[in-house]
């Protein structure tokens, strides 16, 4: 080993980076090299004074001036993942990747997943989920820039459990024939509204699509939907100016339906698309075989799309999850407005002559950040307006072997 | 070194638990200072970015996904406010980098215990080689100069400068090695004659 290789190998040799055969070279050198041992001995002591500078104190104010300023600042959060992306990523079409196998299959049970996101500005209660198995949000919330809230409007989803279906009517679809819409297929019928005049406030009165409460349907009967008809009168879609109690969310409605053809069943569900406000999205096969769609559509447009998946075939099974958005909402707004407070802070130190060059550096630092942060902010509200304002409505074709 | 339960503490900062923070900061004020002070060389802006690299943490930890180490994302943000700092100067040319960063207004914020059982005048002495040590330091470029602080001073590993930095390993031997033989050959004349005999009384390292 040459001189030349040994001061590199030196560094490490003092650092304990060497390995034991490495270092056996290195001292079998020293032990040779005058030169070489003198260079570590110079190595060591440079070293040495540099692990024996003092440490600098920090000032007693150091930590309580950082608090001071990082209790000004939000919660931290994850880190922004944008839901647009995650919208579109829904929308693939994966039907026409996959083709139509399925098709020929004779017959196909066609499950209706529908998720309805309404003007939750409107809403009361989350009286649409009225079993706990449903009220849990399946969604987990997105990891977006805000807090994650707590979902502790479901709570309300338990409450009188069985109170909804007396006052609904109870269609048993069993015939894979189109049934026809249960009730005129009014958008938004306030007058068919079923919930007694007396009880406004009843949670569970206007439920407006029902989950199949498992054990529920009662002998012989293959589906019970009070909640299907009701689901017109959408009471909570009626714009009241009321109290907003239950604040903004996102409402998902699940129907399975049964057919006999499934390529005549997803003929007729892209008629549907046509014919009504529902926006297709999403079409895909499971791997059951049955096919699965999602449609997206405008608040208060949900009517006629469910009634056309009523029409489809037999329903086995309807249900529907609400995931609250206000507190998130709410959250958000919160920090948009500390953020752009800060930031006219920011702005000002920035353009400040009287500031220390160092805190207006910071300060100008502190803008680019934030202004990102209130992009995402932004953004993420926006989703959830969206959100808010739009329908999404799920629709799976589930091949059924005879 | 890290915190016992750092992984909570940083879970529960991130929920905005002051207090779990506060223990970070607590934990970990004293490295980022020094590290930023013997990178700048000036005390004064050295707390400025230790406070601005705290803040940066704090409204990033969202970001903090655990695949690095608590200590080497927060070294990173550190070493970025620094890298923010140099740029500043260069910009505004306050301070040439290529001249002597003093030293002198951290002196009084040492700590003194170091110096206790000293004599008044070995007290002097050691603070003048401080001194010209802190000068040396601050002669080095900047990308020699945080290799050589990041290990000499604060005691990190090859490894963990490598993913501080973002370099390969290769990069950060080869800094380390320029940034000691450099440092070497600035103190050999001052120090080494053999009238300067300096025992170092605090050491690192098995080899030393």
């Amino acid at each position: 080993m040459s001189c030349e290789d040994m001061n590199n190998r030196l560094h490490e040799y003092i650092d304990g980076e060497l390995s034991q055969f490495e270092r056996a070279q290195v001292e079998t050198h020293l032990r040779r090299c005058p030169a070489c041992t003198e260079e570590l001995r110079l190595l060591r002591q440079t070293v040495a004074l540099l692990a024996d500078l003092d440490e600098v104190d920090v000032p007693a104010s150091f930590r309580p001036q950082l608090m001071a300023r990082i209790a000004t600042l939000p919660v931290p959060a994850p880190a922004p993942i944008p839901l647009a992306a995650a919208r579109r990523a829904r929308v693939t079409p994966l039907w026409q990747r996959w083709g139509l196998p399925s098709a020929a299959v004779a017959a196909v049970a066609a499950l209706v997943a529908i998720n309805i996101i309404g003007p939750m500005s409107e809403r009361v209660t989350p009286e649409h989920l009225d079993t706990p198995g449903v009220a849990a949000p399946t969604h987990t919330p997105p990891a977006e820039v805000g807090p994650v809230p707590e979902p502790s409007e479901t709570v309300d989803i338990t409450e009188n459990p069985g109170t909804q279906p007396e006052d609904a009517p109870q269609p048993v679809v069993e015939d894979p024939a189109p049934a026809q819409p249960q009730d005129g297929g009014e958008p938004t019928g306030k007058d068919s509204d079923p919930r007694p005049s007396d009880q406004p406030a009843n949670p569970v009165a206007d439920v407006p699509v029902n989950p199949v409460t498992p054990g529920a349907p009662p002998p012989g009967e293959v589906f019970q939907d009070p909640g299907l008809a009701s689901a017109s009168a959408r009471p909570d879609l009626a714009p009241t100016g009321g109290a907003d109690v239950r604040g903004m969310g996102h409402n998902t409605i699940q129907v399975t339906v049964r057919t006999a053809d499934v390529a005549q069943t997803a003929d007729k569900v892209h008629a549907l698309a046509n014919d009504t406000d529902g926006t297709l999205v999403y079409e895909e096969y499971l791997p059951d075989g049955s096919l699965r769609f999602t449609f997206e559509v405008p608040e208060g447009s949900e009517r006629p799309l469910l009634d056309g998946v009523a029409a489809l075939g037999q329903l086995l099974e309807q249900r529907t999850d609400w995931r609250p958005l206000q507190s998130e909402y709410d959250s958000l707004l919160a920090r948009q407005k500390i953020n752009q407070d800060t930031l006219i802070q920011s702005q000002a130190d920035a353009e400040d002559p009287a500031q220390p060059a160092h805190i207006r550096q910071a300060a100008r630092d502190d803008i680019a950040a934030r202004m990102r942060l209130l992009a995402g902010i932004r953004q993420k509200l926006s989703e959830l307006e969206s959100e808010d304002r739009y329908t999404t409505f799920h629709l799976t074709l589930e091949a059924q072997r005879q | 070194m890290t915190l016992p339960d750092e992984a909570e503490q940083v879970e529960r900062a991130r929920a905005g638990d002051m207090a779990a923070f506060e223990s970070l900061v607590a934990h970990y004020e004293r490295k980022v200072l020094n590290m930023a002070y013997r990178r700048i060389g000036s005390y004064e802006d050295a707390c400025d970015i230790a406070q601005e690299a705290f803040v940066r943490a704090y409204t990033r930890l969202g970001e903090f996904r655990g695949d690095a180490s608590f200590s080497t994302w927060l070294y990173r943000i550190v070493h970025n406010a620094c890298m923010d700092e140099i740029r500043r100067r260069k910009r505004q040319t306050i301070t040439s980098l290529d001249q002597p960063m003093e030293a002198d207004d951290g002196e009084m914020f040492r700590q003194l215990k170091d110096e206790e059982g000293l004599g008044p005048e070995q007290a002097l002495e050691r603070r003048e080689l401080q001194a010209e040590v802190q000068r040396a330091i601050a002669r080095l470029e900047d990308h020699f100069r945080v290799v050589l602080v990041m290990r000499d001073i604060q005691g990190l590993s090859y490894n963990e400068i490598a993913d501080v930095l973002g370099e390969n390993l290769g990069t950060v031997k080869s800094r380390l090695n320029r940034a000691r033989n450099a440092l070497k050959e600035q103190l050999a004349v001052e120090l080494f004659s053999p009238q300067f005999v300096y025992r170092p009384r605090r050491r690192q390292g098995n080899e030393l």
